[in-house]
């Protein structure tokens, strides 16, 4: 640049024209390349739901409670209900657990279900769904109320189908209603939950018992298919010595008349046999209904409960007594129970034989005995069907079986995942041509996916932090496991500004390689590749 | 920004890509914080370092601002000078920065230095401290730690001092403000930056900048070694205001041990366990310096 | 206004008062101290309104000033001897950066072993350094020089180095005529000076380059040196509309009759022109060259000057001595002379380390340079005459 002075003298150059270095694609330099790959976090790999839950939680961050729902539903349409009673198996493997405490996942999950039930407009919504297939709905029936029942039938309906649901009690909701102990799951959530369904257009109808009030025979004319989700409620009572007396109910049994309101006080002494959950809420709700005394005796130890912790220190709470390594015997009594007999067995685990342990006898009074020892499906009603374990009728009949009734006794996201599963499979036999897209329902992990591992996290990028009061914040804490979850950790530490656009796209133009961003990448979602993929 | 240590900061850059630094460069990264917070209204100088390549060689430049040159050993009064011309001209807005290596500052710089801050010049003098001469192919500098292998401190003979206490020396000028900062902590070095530029006078930020040419490390792990460098002490974050006021800006939460830092980098690859230990140690003992001076129980 | 007495720093410091320096920075040295400690007073009386800044080295010194200058502020700074020499490296780099820095160096010898004395081996040292050198013979030359410096280096960006012997002419009284400042004012460019930036402008200045970039800046440079003769000529006709007073780039006396010619820089030109005007009668006819600028060498200047088939004979005078060379002044002059119809004797005579030139002396030279043809391509050597 030559310029003249005021006097007219040439001046000589000062300035260097320079370009920037844009001009030089540093990318030729690399011999790996970063890319990202999503991968299954550990909270989602643990759930029964397999419920991705970093990218709701990403939504919850920002306060975008709609796109938290709209991801949530397609793996849980009920986090509501979850949100109260599942047993939060994914923070036992939240990642962030190994850096402060894990992630309150449950209570944000809860969070986005309060937030649809205070959202949801009954009056905007038509019955059906809308889009689909409106004027040719194949119809389905579905037997049983319960979380598999009602996630089935949510998803049939959103994929265009019309749903009757048969309920044999006069209240829906299978264990919800009559299982669950109502401190921990509030009814007019679920009561919520089934206006919310039924203003959606699915149809429910209680005091309708299959098998007795109306055939599976009839079931299968009348509709393109049916499901059973009738649970595994009817409890299995032992043969006892001198057990036939009327103060002996199951579990469940003792449950549902209590939320039916056919037991109304109970009293004196009561003994409960068994370590699950259903033991457990049993002793609990009998304590809380007024009896005097609670045992619970579980044949093996403590740790060996299969009772959620949770449940077993709320009972505690509740004055239930806990009486481990003891067996049922006995019980002594004519036509009223006055005691039970029972012995000592050694510390065993899960699986292992019970070893009795000789001349341990004792007793216990007992006014009233609860026995919690197992659960049948109530598939053996139906006894000439027999299922696969993904619940498709073997003889090809258009009938499915789904939640405790094809697994056992299990859990309430167990139910869900399963009612979901059928769907998907349901939807199959429905629309066979049809490509069913996972849009608005998730299909299961097929096991092959990459897990997250610890390593390929980042955790010190974060200050220990106890958790928040506020959703937004505690949804702050998440590390995101396996997500791109946009935190931008791999643009702010490019040396090379190589990580560009509003959704950190690897430049490949300028990225050296060094692999940065995949060290520090908080989620572990990048990883490097021997290929230079594109670019310079 | 997820909250993390990261911190929140400006997406716009002032840096570009493409330029020469080693792929995992951390002075690189360094001066990309430096420039998000400082490049609007600032010019900056640059003595021979690795930084002199990196800003471009003619005709390319990488940063988006003015980047003056000048000899190795004159960045501190190149700084001073500049500004002072600059308010002889009337512009007595434009801040300069001066961003010098650890030779630049530690060794050759360091008379220029001392007249700067004792004139306390109205400028912001950066070290980014990668711990030794790179720019020449990682000769030893007084900033080399103690055990460190370099050209000129070849094993056996690794360096058998002590790094220079550049903090102590330029505090003892008391200045307005000084600092340390490293790259594992944006949102930290962000904020001193931001300070430095809201203080007059002269004003020192001394950043530990991972090497991974010159210090045998694998390219990833640059943000990761600094990271370390602050948890296990080795490199606390602290200010000094006036000379005197000592302030610990971050206290780890559990102190993980030095090797840590150490075992990654193969610069420190001749090291036993005696010598581990005295690293430690000494480690231990400045942590304690500064905790009485920052008056934090820990 | 009036003539006044004063000494080549004091007048130096007027000049650099006068011609409204922004910035001045400076170290101490004998023999250059009491330039830099009359700015000072000045400075701190009011009547400097530039900057005066105390660094403490000479290298922080002109690094200071390529700051300044950088930014495009008038500067000016003052050394010797040791304080140049540390300032070498920075000297390449402001003339390199084609900075318009003025500086003055007042001779003094290079240690070891320490002196006082005025060689000049200290300014010859950094004549590649690509600053323009002017070697001043009296103290109204240093005042006149400096001025005329500021507008030169404005207008050419390239630096500039006003020599004068130490003591000789730093501490010597004299009287001089002061410049009125408005007469500074027309003459200077008006400050600042162009920055070598713009704030707003995203630029590196003076980053690595390559051999065929750097290549072309040198050659610039060279070329830009090339000019300064012509420009120098230029503005002293402006100087002398200005000031009444000339500067020529360097001075013949007697030249067109002599036989024999002395050439010598700064002080010891003012001795030799003395001898010349003392000496009456004598068989050889005595002339004189004055070299001033001496970079870049006026090279048709001094040819043209030297052209006259009456020269018979050159003696060079250096008080510098490029050892196993000889003086500089003498290696620079033969270079010159290659090529050119002079076909006589080019004789040295060295004064290393700081001697001082008497007319006895002189006698002696001239005597040996006759009896003893054979002295040229020897060195005479003062101390030996002493
Ligand atoms: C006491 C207790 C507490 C529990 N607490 C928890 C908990 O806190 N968290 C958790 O995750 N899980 C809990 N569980 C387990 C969980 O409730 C069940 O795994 C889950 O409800 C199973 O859902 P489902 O839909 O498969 O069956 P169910 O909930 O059992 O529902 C089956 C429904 O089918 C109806 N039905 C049966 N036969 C017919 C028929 N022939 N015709 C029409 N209707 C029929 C039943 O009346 C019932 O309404 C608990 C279980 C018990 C027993
Ligand atoms: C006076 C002088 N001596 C030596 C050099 C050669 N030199 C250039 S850069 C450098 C080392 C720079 O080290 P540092 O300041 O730590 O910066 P780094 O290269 O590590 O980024 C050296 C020795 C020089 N340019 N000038
Ligand atoms: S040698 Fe080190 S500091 Fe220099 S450019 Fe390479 S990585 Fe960066
Ligand atoms: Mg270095």
């Amino acid at each position: 640049m030559r310029t003249l002075d005021k006097d007219g003298y040439a001046l000589p150059p000062v300035y260097q024209e320079t370009v920037p270095t844009t001009e030089n694609k540093t990318g030729l330099w690399r011999f790996l390349t970063p890319i990202r790959r999503e991968k299954i976090s550990p909270c989602r790999k643990s759930c029964p739901l397999e419920n991705n839950i970093p990218r709701w939680i990403n939504e919850v961050k920002e306060g975008n409670w709609g796109k938290a729902w709209s991801v949530m539903k397609k793996y849980n349409p009920f986090p509501a209900i979850t949100g109260h009673v599942c047993y939060r198996f994914c923070e036992d493997e939240c990642s962030r657990g190994f850096l402060d405490e894990a992630v309150h996942i449950g209570e944000m999950e809860k969070k986005i279900g309060l937030w649809r039930h205070r959202n949801y407009k009954f009056s905007e919504t038509k019955p059906g769904n809308a889009e689909a297939n409106e004027g040719k709905k194949p119809e389905v029936a579905i037997a049983g109320s319960g979380p598999a029942g009602l996630s089935c039938a949510y998803y049939l309906n959103v994929l265009g189908a019309k749903v009757t649901i048969l309920e044999k009690m006069s209240q829906a909701g299978g264990l919800l209603a009559t299982g669950i102990p109502e401190y921990r799951l509030p009814r007019d959530i679920l009561q919520k939950e089934l206006d919310i369904l039924q203003s959606e257009g699915i149809i429910i109808k209680t005091g309708l018992k299959v098998g007795k009030d109306i055939t599976l025979n009839d079931l299968r004319k009348n509709y393109a298919a049916v499901l059973l989700a009738v649970g595994a409620q009817e409890s299995k009572l032992p043969q006892i010595a001198g057990d036939a007396v009327s103060e002996v109910a199951g579990a469940v049994e003792f449950l549902r008349d209590i939320h039916l309101n056919k037991i109304k006080k109970v009293q004196g002494q009561i003994v409960v046999i068994g370590g699950g959950n259903a033991a457990v809420d049993a002793a609990c709700m009998a304590k809380l209904q007024g009896a005097d005394k609670v045992t619970l005796l579980y044949r093996r130890t403590r740790e060996e409960m299969p009772a959620h912790s949770d449940e077993v220190n709320a009972a505690r709470e509740a004055g239930v007594d806990f009486v481990f390594c003891a067996v049922l015997q006995e019980i002594i009594g004519g036509e009223k129970i006055q005691k039970i007999r029972a012995c000592r067995a050694a510390p065993s685990r899960r699986g292992e034989r019970l070893q009795i342990l000789a001349e341990t006898a004792f007793d216990l009074d007992c006014d009233f005995l609860i026995m919690a020892v197992g659960q049948e499906s109530g598939l053996s009603r139906f006894s000439s069907l027999s299922f696969s374990a993904d619940g498709i009728a073997e003889n090809g009949a258009a009938v499915f079986a789904a939640g405790d009734a094809l697994s056992g006794p299990a859990t309430v996201a167990d139910a869900i995942f399963s009612g979901r599963k059928a769907a998907l499979l349901l939807a199959g036999i429905l629309w066979p041509e049809k490509n069913i897209s996972n849009l608005s329902v998730a299909s299961s992990l097929n096991g092959n996916e990459p897990i997250v591992e610890l390593e390929h996290l980042n955790p010190r990028l974060f200050l220990r932090q106890g958790r928040f009061n506020t959703a937004e914040d505690e949804a702050g804490r998440c590390f995101g496991c396996g997500i791109c979850n946009n935190c931008g950790v791999c643009w702010a530490f490019c040396p090379d500004l190589a990580v560009g656009g509003s959704d950190f796209e690897i430049l490949l133009d300028y990225c050296k390689g060094c692999g940065i961003c995949v060290r520090e990448c908080p989620t572990g979602v990048l990883e490097m590749e021997e290929v230079s993929s594109g670019g310079a | 920004m997820i909250n993390t240590l990261v911190g929140d900061f400006s997406r716009e850059e002032f840096m570009l890509s493409g330029h020469n630094a080693c792929s995992g460069c951390g002075p690189a990264i360094a001066m990309r914080f430096i420039m998000k917070v400082a490049a609007s209204g600032a010019v900056v100088v640059i003595p021979a370092s690795c930084w002199s390549i990196i800003s471009g060689v003619v005709p390319l430049r990488s940063l988006k601002t003015v980047v003056l040159h000048c000899p190795f050993p004159a960045a501190a009064a190149t700084g001073g000078g500049i500004k002072k011309g600059l308010e002889a001209v009337g512009d007595s807005r434009t801040q300069v920065i001066v961003l010098a290596g650890d030779g630049g500052t530690f060794d050759i710089g360091l008379q220029g230095i001392s007249g700067a801050a004792e004139r306390n010049e109205d400028i912001i003098f950066i070290c980014y401290d990668n711990e030794a001469y790179m720019n020449t192919g990682t000769q030893k500098s007084s900033a080399t730690p103690y055990g460190s292998y370099s050209a000129t401190t070849p094993a056996p003979k690794v360096k058998s001092d002590p790094k220079k206490d550049i903090m102590e020396i330029v505090a003892a000028h008391r200045v307005p403000y000084a600092a340390t900062a490293t790259i594992a902590f944006p949102g930290d070095l962000s904020q001193k930056i931001q300070r430095a530029l809201e203080t007059k006078g002269f004003r020192f930020i001394h950043i530990l900048t991972p090497c991974p040419e010159g210090w045998g490390s694998p390219a990833d792990i640059t943000v990761k070694l600094s990271r370390l460098a602050v948890l296990t002490r080795l490199f606390p974050l602290y200010e000094i205001k006036n000379g005197a006021e000592y302030k610990l800006n971050f206290l780890p939460e559990d102190y993980l041990p030095v090797n840590e830092y150490l075992k990654p980098q193969k610069r420190f690859a001749s090291l036993d366990k005696l010598q581990i230990e005295h690293i430690q140690e000494s480690v231990e003992n400045h942590w304690k310096e500064l905790c009485c001076k920052t008056g934090t129980r820990k | 206004m009036g003539r006044k007495l004063m000494n080549g720093n004091q007048a130096a410091a007027l000049a650099v008062k006068y011609s409204r320096v922004q910035v001045v920075c400076a170290y101490p040295i004998t023999p250059q101290t009491s330039l830099v400690e009359n700015i000072a007073q000045m400075w701190a009386g009011g009547e400097f309104p530039g900057e005066y800044v105390s660094v403490e080295s000479e290298y922080s010194a002109l690094s200071y000033l390529i700051g300044a200058s950088y930014s495009g502020a008038r500067t000016f700074t003052a050394t010797s001897c040791q304080g140049l020499a540390y300032m070498h490296e920075l000297l390449h780099w402001a003339a390199g950066a084609r900075l318009p820095i003025v500086l003055v160096n007042v001779n003094r010898a290079l240690g070891a072993p320490w002196s006082l004395e005025p060689d000049q081996l200290d300014s010859l040292s950094q004549r590649d350094t690509g600053w323009i050198q002017f070697y001043c013979a009296d103290v109204q030359e240093i005042m006149d020089t400096l001025i005329f410096s500021f507008r030169l280096v404005e207008q050419t960006r390239i630096p500039c180095m006003v020599v004068y012997d130490g003591f000789v002419l730093s501490h010597t009284y004299e009287v001089v005529e002061p410049p009125l400042q408005e007469q500074v004012d027309h003459f200077l460019l008006s400050p600042p000076s162009r920055a070598a930036f713009h704030t707003d402008k995203p630029q590196t200045i003076q980053a690595v380059t390559d051999s065929r970039y750097l290549s072309r800046v040198l050659q610039e440079r060279h070329l830009s040196m090339l000019k300064i003769p012509g420009i120098v000529k230029e503005l002293d006709h402006k100087f002398q509309e200005i000031f009444a007073r000339s500067y020529p780039l360097a001075e013949g006396t007697n030249l067109e009759t002599a036989d024999t010619v002395i050439v010598a820089a700064g002080s010891l030109a003012q001795t030799v022109k003395s001898f010349l005007n003392t000496v009456e009668d004598r068989k050889e006819k005595l002339g004189l060259l004055r070299l001033r600028l001496f970079r870049p060498l006026p090279k048709d200047e001094i040819a043209s000057l030297l052209s006259g088939d009456n020269i018979k004979k050159i003696v060079v005078i250096d008080r510098n001595v490029s050892a196993g060379v000889g003086g500089i002044f003498a290696q620079e002059l033969r270079a010159l002379l290659q090529g050119i119809p002079y076909r006589g004797k080019i004789f040295e005579f060295n004064l290393a380390g700081g001697i001082d030139l008497t007319p006895a002396m002189m006698e002696k030279v001239l005597q040996a340079i006759s009896e003893d043809p054979g002295s040229e391509g020897k060195i005479i050597w003062g101390v030996d005459l002493q």
